[in-house]
């Protein structure tokens, strides 16, 4: 089985080499977008199977980009996770509204992180079997 | 004002009459007792003449009857010459000299000189009749006859006889003449005191005329300044000055009304300042004000109304601040519930907030609304930036925290590389104090979402101890390593209560955090629960450093730290407990602080256990049948009216009745599905309409819903009622009530007996909360009739309180073929075992008192669970 494809969205150069630095050493493979639009290629384009997002973009917000996202894909649609600082009940409740399988809050410990990513990498390739 | 002046210039009215009447009276007397003295001397003197003239004509006739016994004598003597013809003579003279005598003292008031004088002629008339010629011619007579002759011939003895009668009659005529005078004097005397009582009548008369004249003069008058001044005061003059002549009643009145006009006067003046004071502030509030009636109409409305309601190019801005204000508002005046609500409504560019009350417009159930408006668009622009501020500033900061954090972590797990030991402490500190402030940026986002109303609680019926575990399981690493133990001491039974799980957790955790923070190494922390008083107590209780009384006091204030050395090496944010207190606040209840420095703390969260209807009514509409009726039981004839227009709004039949007797009646005379009942009946009656309801046919079953004040649901269960509203009743709960009484007989009956209230009540809540209709009876006889009855789905039987009927009673459940395939559920504190000896052969699940409560729950549910299997069967 090859490494599972991430792609790591997020406007802030550090929190991207942060999350890639600690997935890239956990063994996968690791791709990384700046803004919405270029997330949104790389989507479409590497077909990778997690999408990290974060949701604060500085074009297009991290909430369009899944709804976009899931509208192109479909069922094809890689998992996607919402990777914010905005921890409160109802930018939970909108992220998941948005078609989110996750949601992780800023600040997270990298360790919690891979291990939310093993799980929904499981799960999606258990429910993608499913389907 | 005038008050001296009249006191020095007249005299009361009543001081007035007082005297008049002493002196009218004084007068009365004395001219009575002269009257009444005059006319006794006039009798007195009436007697005395009348005895004098008898007494004189008797002396006056005696003296004329001896003179002429002496003449008689004398002439015999001189006839026959015999000395015994002289006896008479004798006689006579002594009889006259007898009766000068007896004339002589009769006293001086008979006897007056006029009296003595004419005594005096007579004795002087006799004495010379008797010298004269008597006493010459008896002297001769005794010499001879012839010479007495010869002397008869000379001497004057008949004249001077004649002179004596004469004398004598004169007397008689002076007494007649004396006595006419007296008499003539007596009438004169009797005249006079006519006279005089005529005068004393008229002078009585003239009195009186006069001081009714000066009466009328002193009170018509000033009378008539009164009416006078007080129509002026009618009219609304409020100054007046009324100026009386005397000093009398009419003055004082005078003041008096004087005074109460300027009193008048100035509370006049003082609400008008008031009126106009409040008119300036209706008029100048930036606060829209409409008042409305119920019908709609506007009352009031002032000028910021008028402009925020964008109404003031309208001809008739009161009709068009209707029109828009039904349109923002749809607030019907009976709905009670919400009141002092705020709603935020668009008008054109502007956010209006409307606070709409209502408020009673009068009498009965009138209720006007008064609708507070608010032009909030700069106080949502606000809120907006504020909300943006604080989600970017929660960005911005966690955004570098996450790189700070992450690195370092990644650091520490070895990503880069090993670590020495001293770098992986440093870099340790470095990782805790990104901790640090990741929780103070978390905490100051909780607190200033709580400050501006913005967490809403997210309401659902918690199971507490599962909740206070998984508190207690997430503290667990940080007492792990300091080695602190937990205590988690849950009773037996918890209600389950109203709260928002996660922030509930977040209490507890907090609590629990603090009680680690400041407690020592290896110390025992203790998390306990219990129900008490309604409401449900959660308690932290460590064997820390404790809190002075005066920091106990600002304990839950916002950054408060205290100031102890010990303390300010333990991190935190000062903020925990401010939160905590808001949040359990917002869930109704508050948290208590038990310590002393050095003697450890606890903390108490108390949160009262709130049964209420789940959620608001839903939208479907109702398809009731007409058929079900409600009696309406309430000594408040308004209030009842009310229910009774909610229950037909619902759909429902409804009666209404105002006491006991008439409740009774009602149930016996017509079809009643379900009664509402007002406790505060007239004469406490409330609770034996619940006795007698279900002493009627039928009425075992019969739901009773509850009006209370306190709307305490465990007054409800220990009365057996299926629910118990808060008053006052507000529809949609009336009606969710209702429908839940109606619609019971798809729920599952059970019969809870038992002598111990609190197990009754604790095991009907209980049931209540699994979705049964539990009816708590108390006695055990009646609980084995009702188990006839009543047809339940399972009875609970509780022998706890050892009672002689116990055995006897499950001996009659098991033995009636009725009651025999009802699932018995026995809850006693004895022996099992001797129960299992005595019905070794009965179905009754046996349940010791030592094991908790809800493994008896569990027991009624697998009891009602194989009953429902065995009901499909039959």
């Amino acid at each position: 089985m090859t490494r599972p494809r991430v792609l790591v969205v997020d406007d802030e150069v550090d929190i991207r080499q942060l999350v890639a630095i600690k997935l890239r050493k956990e063994g996968f493979d690791v791709l990384t977008a700046e803004n919405g639009r270029q997330a949104l290629e790389t989507a479409l384009g590497e077909a990778p199977d997690l999408v990290l997002l974060d949701i604060a973009l500085p074009d297009v917000d991290g909430l369009e980009v899944c709804r976009r996202i899931r509208a192109r894909l479909g069922a094809r649609a890689p998992r996607i996770a919402f990777l914010s600082a905005r921890g409160q009940e109802s930018d939970r409740a909108a992220g998941l509204a948005a078609g989110g399988d996750d949601y992780i809050v800023k600040p997270f410990r990298p360790a919690e992180l891979v291990v939310r990513v093993r799980g929904l990498l499981d799960h999606g390739i258990a429910s993608g079997e499913r389907r | 004002m005038g008050n001296e002046k009249r006191a020095s210039t007249g005299q009361s009215i009543g001081g007035f009459l007082s005297r008049s009447f002493v002196g009218l009276f004084l007068l009365l007397s004395v001219g009575m007792v002269v009257n009444l003295w005059a006319l006794h001397q006039m009798r007195e003197r009436h007697r005395q003449v009348a005895a004098s003239a008898l007494e004189l004509t008797l002396g006056r006739y005696r003296l004329l009857t001896a003179m002429t016994d002496q003449d008689t004598g004398l002439r015999s003597f001189l006839l026959t010459g015999s000395e015994r013809g002289l006896d008479p003579m004798v006689r006579g003279r002594d009889a006259f000299t007898a009766e000068l005598q007896r004339l002589d003292t009769l006293g001086p008031r008979i006897v007056t000189p006029d009296v003595r004088e004419q005594v005096e002629r007579q004795r002087i008339a006799a004495q010379r009749w008797m010298l004269e010629a008597a006493d010459p011619l008896v002297q001769a007579r005794r010499e001879s006859a012839a010479a007495a002759n010869d002397l008869a011939g000379r001497l004057p003895l008949a004249e001077l006889f004649e002179e004596f009668r004469a004398v004598n009659q004169a007397f008689a005529t002076w007494i007649a003449e004396r006595r006419r005078r007296e008499a003539a004097e007596t009438d004169r005397d009797a005249q006079l005191l006519v006279g005089a009582v005529v005068a004393l009548s008229l002078l009585l008369i003239v009195g009186w005329a006069v001081v009714l004249w000066q009466l009328k003069r002193r009170v018509r008058r000033p009378l008539a300044t009164l009416v006078a001044a007080a129509e002026a005061v009618r009219a609304g003059k409020r100054s007046i000055a009324i100026d009386l002549p005397y000093c009398d009643e009419f003055a004082v009145m005078a003041a008096s009304l004087e005074a109460m006009v300027s009193a008048i006067r100035r509370q006049e003046a003082e609400l008008n300042s008031e009126m106009r004071h409040r008119d300036t502030i209706l008029e100048h509030m930036a606060e829209g004000l409409a008042v409305a009636e119920p019908d709609g109409r506007i009352v009031l409305l002032n000028p910021a109304a008028i402009y925020l309601l964008g109404v003031d190019e309208a001809p008739d801005p009161h009709e068009a601040a209707a029109a828009v204000l039904s349109r923002l508002v749809a607030c019907d005046p009976h709905d009670e519930p919400e009141i002092g609500q705020a709603r935020v409504s668009e008008l054109g560019d502007r956010s209006l907030s409307i606070i709409s009350s209502p408020v009673p417009a009068g009498e009965g159930l009138d209720l006007g609304i008064v609708h507070v408006i608010r032009d909030v668009t700069d106080l949502e622009r606000i809120d907006r930036m504020k909300s943006e501020f604080i989600a970017l500033v929660s960005h911005e900061l966690r955004t570098p925290l996450t790189s700070i954090r992450g690195f370092t972590e990644l650091i520490l797990d070895g990503d880069a590389g090993p670590v020495s030991d001293e770098v992986a402490s440093y870099l340790t500190t470095v990782r805790a104090n990104t901790d640090r402030l990741v929780s103070l940026v978390n905490d100051l986002l909780d607190i200033s979402r709580i400050e501006a109303g913005r967490v809403t609680l997210k309401m659902e019926r918690l199971e507490l101890g599962g909740l206070l575990r998984e508190a207690a399981g997430m503290i667990q690493p940080q007492l792990s390593s300091r080695r602190q133990r937990l205590d988690l001491r849950l009773p037996g039974f918890l209600p389950r209560l109203y709260a928002d799980r996660d922030r509930l957790i977040q209490v507890v955790t907090n609590l629990l955090s603090n009680a680690h923070k400041y407690s020592p190494d290896e110390s025992a922390i203790s998390l306990s629960a219990e129900w008490r008083d309604g409401a449900v107590r959660l308690s932290v209780t460590d064997q820390g450093i404790g809190i002075s009384p005066e920091n106990q006091r600002r304990l839950f204030t916002k950054f408060f730290r205290a100031d102890e050395g010990e303390v300010r090496k333990v991190h935190g944010t000062g903020l925990g407990l401010a939160i905590s207190r808001a949040l359990v606040e917002m869930h109704g209840g508050h948290i208590e602080v038990q310590s002393r420095p050095g003697g450890g703390s606890t903390f108490t969260v108390v949160l009262p256990v709130v049964f209420r209807v789940d959620a608001r009514p839903s939208d479907e509409p109702t398809t009731r049948v007409p058929s079900q009726r409600v009696l309406v039981v309430d000594g408040d004839v308004a209030a009842a009216a009310l229910v009774r227009r909610y229950l037909e709004q619902a759909g429902y039949g409804a009666q209404v009745a105002a006491t006991v007797q008439e409740a009774v009646d009602a149930i016996r005379s017509g079809p009643v599905d379900a009664v509402v009942l007002d406790l505060l009946l007239p004469r406490l009656a409330g609770f034996e309409v619940i006795d007698r309801v279900r002493e009627q046919p039928g009425g075992a079953s019969m739901p009773i819903i509850l009006a209370s004040i306190r709307g305490d649901q465990a007054l409800g269960v220990r009365l057996g009622v299926v629910d118990v509203l808060a008053k006052p009743l507000s529809e949609p709960h009336l009606r969710l009530a209702a429908r839940g009484a109606l619609d019971d007989a798809t729920s599952r009956k059970v019969l809870v007996v038992g002598a111990d209230a609190a197990t009754r009540a604790l095991v009907s809540i209980t049931l209540r909360d699994d979705g049964c209709e539990p009816l708590p009876v108390a006695d055990l006889l009646r609980g084995a009739e009702l188990a006839r009855s009543w047809g339940p789905d399972a009875i609970v039987l509780d022998l706890s309180v050892p009672g002689p009927r116990g055995e006897e009673v499950v001996e009659r459940l098991q033995s009636d073929p009725a009651t025999r395939d009802v699932p018995l559920i026995v809850f006693s504190p004895g022996d099992r075992r001797s129960l299992h000896d005595l019905y070794p052969l009965s179905r009754a699940d046996l349940k010791t008192g030592a094991e908790p409560l809800d493994g008896l729950i569990a027991h009624v549910r697998q009891a009602l669970g194989s009953a429902a299997v065995a009901g499909e069967r039959r």
